[in-house]
Formats: C-alpha cells, sequence, structure tokens
C-alpha cells in the first residue's frame, strides 16, 4: 500500500475531528486489528466494524495506526487498529466521507514496479507473463 | 406532467421496499437528484436516480 495513502486517512481524519469532534472509521476484519480481549463478530468479520472516535477520547495515530481505549457496551478495551485496515473515514454530520478499496495485489506491484529500476520492472512483468497462458479464440471462429 | 411524476415517485418507492433490507438508512430526497441515498450507519454507500 502506498504510505502516503495513510497519512492521507490521517489528515482527512483530524481535518473532521477539528470540525465536528466527531469521526466514524470503517475497520476491516484482519488478525492485526486488535479490540482488547473482544474480536470480531461474523457479521463484523463481514462487513468490517465502525469506530467512533471523539475529540475527548485518548488515541494516537502514529505511524501505525490507531491506539486507543474503545468501550463496547460498559467494557472498555484497548485497541489497535492499524492504518491499513482503515477502509472509510467519514463524518455523517458532514455528509463526507472517505472511502478506499481494498488495496489489490496487482496495485501494490505497481507500486513495487514504480519503485524499483526499469529493468527489474520488466523482468517482474516477463515472469508473470511466462505464467499465463494465452489463447487465440479468434482461430475457433469459422 | 402529473402522471410522469407518480410513476416516477412509484418506482422510488419500489427501490426502496426492494433495498430496504440491504441498506439500514435510505433516505429519500423529495429534490430529486439523487432520488434516494442508500447508507449503513452514516456511510453512504450509493445514490439511486430514476
Amino acid at each position: 500500500m502506498n504510505p502516503g495513502l495513510n497519512e492521507l486517512k490521517r489528515h482527512i481524519f483530524f481535518e473532521l475531528m477539528n470540525l465536528v469532534g466527531r469521526v466514524f472509521v470503517l475497520v476491516r476484519y484482519s488478525d492485526n486489528v486488535i479490540l482488547g480481549n473482544r474480536g470480531f463478530a461474523q457479521e463484523e468479520k463481514d462487513n468490517g466494524i465502525i469506530l467512533v472516535f471523539n475529540s475527548k477520547m485518548n488515541f494516537l495515530w502514529d505511524d501505525y495506526g490507531i491506539t486507543a481505549t474503545l468501550v463496547f457496551g460498559t467494557s472498555p478495551q484497548k485497541c489497535f487498529v492499524p492504518a491499513d485496515e482503515i477502509m472509510a473515514v467519514y463524518c455523517p454530520e458532514l455528509n463526507a466521507q472517505f472511502v478506499t478499496a481494498p488495496q489489490t495485489a496487482v496495485s501494490g506491484q505497481k507500486e513495487t514496479e514504480g519503485a524499483m529500476p526499469k529493468k527489474e520492472g520488466e523482468s517482474a512483468k516477463t515472469k508473470k507473463s511466462q505464467n499465463v497462458i494465452e489463447v487465440d479464440f479468434t482461430k475457433r471462429k469459422k | 406532467m402529473d402522471r410522469e411524476k407518480l410513476t416516477h415517485d412509484l418506482i422510488v418507492e419500489q427501490i426502496r421496499h426492494k433495498l430496504a433490507r440491504e441498506y439500514k438508512e435510505i433516505k429519500l430526497n423529495p429534490s430529486g437528484d439523487p432520488d434516494l441515498i442508500l447508507a449503513n450507519h452514516g456511510l453512504t454507500l450509493g445514490m439511486v436516480e430514476v
């Protein structure tokens, strides 16, 4: 994932927090997401979980993600949400939202290619093309 | 003109009814453009224009 994307999420998060004082975050299920001893319900595993942060809470958003103590029902849980697992940062009061689609392996590969010298990028492409069987459907048409 | 509006509103209502299971919040927009806003937990997931 492009590290700039996580920085953008963080920036939008704090901008919304400054404007309204409350920000919603949609977090997808991952082993890296820690919600104390609570874990994820099945529906949350499928659709993600929405966490609400407000300006009165103590939380820290560092290079890796958000660390905070969140209250679920009545029980406070020490949570860690990696920035990579944040799918959306939004604020219903403002009708404003920032949504990221899941980063696919293909987009990840593009990033690597961009960072690598051209020759290596080309060889990676060649390797990939060796594993692809090309079928010419035009021959079948008669 | 009235018929057009009536048909339009009927379609909007039908769509709203059909999508009610999938989306917890469906906002009807009387002024149109879009006619329906589909959301879950305040997160807008789609807009429908009839």
